[in-house]
C-alpha cells in the first residue's frame, strides 16, 4: 500500500444551509491530487478542515499521519488560500521575518530568498503594492521555504495570467518529485489539473463524486455525438447525461472503449474534466 | 509566537507611526497649554487601541484562516494579543510618565512630590486601562472587532451606571462615610500598597480574559 499524506474518512460538516459529506478521500505521497466542484460544492470546505482551520463535525482526518489539530503535523503542511494571509503593509521581508518566527528551526530562510528570486518579487515592496500573481507567488514562497511535506493549495492558480501560472505548475511539478511530498490543489481551471495531476477529485453538491487517476478519467469518459436512435442502443449505465438539441444528442459516456466498440460510426471524442464537470452538473439540475 | 508578535507589532508601526507622532505631540502641547496634564494618561488606552487595531487588520486580511494552518496553538494565537496589549500599555504608561514629567519641568513644578503623583496617576490609569481591554479583548475575539466596538462601550457605561449607583448609595448610607475615613487615615505606605494592589487585580483580570479568549477563540469557525 502507498504512503498517504492525508486520509479523509467519513468526514462531514454540516451548516444550516449545506451539508458536505460524508467525504473519503486519500492524497497518496508523492502525487498530486486536483480537487474540482462548481462555486460552493465544499472544496474550500474540506480543505479547511484538512488544514485544521475548522473541526469535521463527524469523521477522521489524518495529516502527514496525525491530526490536523496537531501542530506538529502543522508544521510540515504549507497552505496557499485564495484570499487569507498576512496584512497588505507588509512587504515580503517581513513576511519573511514572521514566518521564520512561527516555524523556528524549520524555516529556511535561504530558500525563502531564492523563492522570492526565482518568483522576481520585490522583497521590501508592500504587499498592497504588489499584482494578484506576485501576491500569489509571494503565499507560495511562504508555503514552500520551511520544506513542507503537503502543500495544499485553494484556487492558487485563478486569476493568473498563463505564463504566471505555467511558471508555478513547474514549479509545483518540481516538489513532487521528492516522492514524500505531495500536493492538493483545488483550482476552477481544469486545464491546470489536466496538465500537473495524477488524479482529479470531484465534488459535486458536498458529496464526493469520484476520486480516479486523471488518466483513467481521460481514458474512460467520452463526449459522443448521436442521433437518438443510437443512443438508445447504449446500456443505460454508460451514459451518465444528456443533452438533446436540433442538431443531436450530446452525451458523456464512461467506458469510453466500449461506446466506440457499440456505435463504430459515431462520433466520440475524450472528454475534459470541464466537460465531465458539465455533464454531471447538467444531470443534477435536470 | 515570537513570529505573531512581529507580524502585529510590524503591522502596528507601519500603519500607526505617523498618527502615533502626530497624537504624541498633539496630546503633549494640549496638556501644557491647556494646563490639563491627565490628558497624558489617555497615551496609555491610545496604545492598547493600537494592540486591539491588530484584530481588525487579522479580520481585513483574513489571517485567521491562514494562522489556523501555521504550527501555532489557539492558546499562544491568542497569548501574542494579549502580551501584545501589555506591551504597549506599559510602553504607554512610559511615555505618558516621562512627558508628565518633562511637561511638569516645563512648567518649572518638577518636585518628587509631584513624580509620586505622576507615578500613582500612571499606574491607575494603566489598572483602569487593562481592565477595559480586558473586556475589550474577548468581545472582539466573539463578535469581530468592529462589532466589539459598541458591545465594550455598552459594557463600560453598564459598568459606569453600576458605579454611579454605588455611590449614591454610598452618599445615602454610613459607607461613604466609613470609606472616606478609611482614605483619610490611610498613610502614604498603605496608599500605595493600595495602588499596587488595585494594579495586580487589574492585572488578574485581564489574564483570566486572556483564558476566556483562549476558549472563543479555539471554538470559533472561519
Amino acid at each position: 500500500m502507498s504512503k498517504l499524506a492525508a486520509a479523509l474518512c467519513g468526514v462531514v460538516k454540516q451548516y444550516p444551509d449545506f451539508t458536505l459529506g460524508p467525504v473519503n478521500l486519500e492524497i497518496p505521497a508523492g502525487s498530486i491530487v486536483g480537487l474540482v466542484g462548481e462555486n460552493g460544492a465544499g472544496k474550500t470546505t474540506l480543505l479547511k478542515m484538512l488544514c485544521g482551520v475548522n473541526r469535521p463535525d463527524g469523521g477522521t482526518i489524518a495529516l502527514l499521519g496525525d491530526s490536523p489539530q496537531d501542530v506538529s503535523a502543522r508544521a510540515e503542511l504549507g497552505v496557499v488560500f485564495e484570499d487569507a494571509y498576512f496584512y497588505e503593509n507588509l512587504t515580503g521581508r517581513q513576511v519573511g521575518r514572521a514566518l521564520a518566527g512561527v516555524f523556528g528551526s524549520r524555516w529556511d530562510a535561504a530558500a525563502f530568498d531564492s523563492y522570492l528570486h526565482r518568483f522576481s518579487l520585490p522583497r521590501d515592496k508592500r504587499m498592497k503594492e504588489l499584482s494578484r500573481g506576485m501576491r500569489m507567488k509571494l503565499s507560495l514562497a511562504g508555503a514552500l521555504a520551511h520544506h513542507p511535506a503537503l502543500l495544499v493549495l485553494d484556487e492558487a492558480t485563478s486569476g493568473l495570467d498563463p505564463v504566471v501560472r505555467g511558471e508555478l505548475l513547474d514549479l509545483f511539478l518540481d516538489f513532487i518529485q521528492d516522492e514524500n511530498h505531495s500536493i492538493l490543489m483545488s483550482s476552477h481551471i481544469t486545464a491546470d489539473l489536466e496538465q500537473a495531476a495524477d488524479s482529479i477529485a470531484y465534488l459535486h453538491h458536498g458529496k464526493l463524486l469520484f476520486h480516479e487517476n486523471k488518466d483513467d478519467l481521460m481514458q474512460e469518459y467520452g463526449i459522443l455525438r448521436c442521433g437518438e436512435a443510437d443512443l438508445q442502443r447504449l446500456a443505460e449505465n454508460c451514459v451518465i447525461h444528456t443533452r438533446r438539441t436540433a442538431f443531436g444528442c450530446e452525451s458523456l459516456v464512461k467506458g469510453r472503449a466500449a461506446v466506440a466498440a457499440a456505435l463504430p460510426g459515431a462520433v466520440l471524442d475524450p472528454a475534459k474534466i470541464d466537460d465531465i464537470m458539465r455533464f454531471y452538473s447538467g444531470r443534477d439540475t435536470q | 509566537m515570537k513570529g505573531l508578535l512581529y507580524k502585529d507589532f510590524i503591522s502596528i508601526v507601519s500603519s500607526y507611526k505617523k498618527n502615533a507622532s502626530l497624537v504624541l505631540v498633539i496630546y503633549t502641547v494640549c496638556a501644557v497649554a491647556g494646563d490639563i496634564p491627565a490628558l497624558l494618561y489617555a497615551i496609555i488606552f491610545l496604545m492598547g487601541m493600537y494592540a486591539v487595531s491588530t484584530l481588525s487588520f487579522d479580520e481585513y486580511s483574513h489571517w485567521d484562516m491562514y494562522g489556523h494552518t501555521l504550527p501555532v496553538t489557539p492558546r499562544q494565537a491568542v497569548a501574542a494579543k494579549y502580551l501584545l496589549g501589555l506591551g504597549f500599555m506599559g510602553t504607554g504608561t512610559l511615555l505618558a510618565m516621562l512627558l508628565l514629567t518633562v511637561t511638569s519641568a516645563f512648567r518649572g513644578q518638577l518636585a518628587s512630590s509631584v513624580t509620586a503623583e505622576h507615578l500613582a496617576g500612571s499606574l491607575s490609569a494603566l489598572a483602569t486601562v487593562l481592565l477595559y481591554y480586558a473586556i475589550a479583548f474577548p468581545l472582539s475575539f466573539k463578535m469581530g472587532a468592529t462589532k466589539a466596538r459598541t458591545a465594550v462601550l455598552g459594557v463600560m457605561c453598564a459598568l459606569a451606571m453600576v458605579c454611579f449607583l454605588a455611590w449614591r448609595f454610598a452618599q445615602n448610607t454610613q459607607t461613604g462615610a466609613v470609606v472616606g475615613q478609611l482614605f483619610a487615615g490611610m498613610s502614604d505606605r498603605q496608599g500605595v500598597l493600595l495602588l499596587f494592589g488595585v494594579f495586580a487585580v487589574s492585572l488578574m483580570i485581564y489574564i483570566v480574559s486572556w483564558q476566556i479568549s483562549v476558549g472563543i477563540y479555539d471554538r470559533k469557525e472561519f
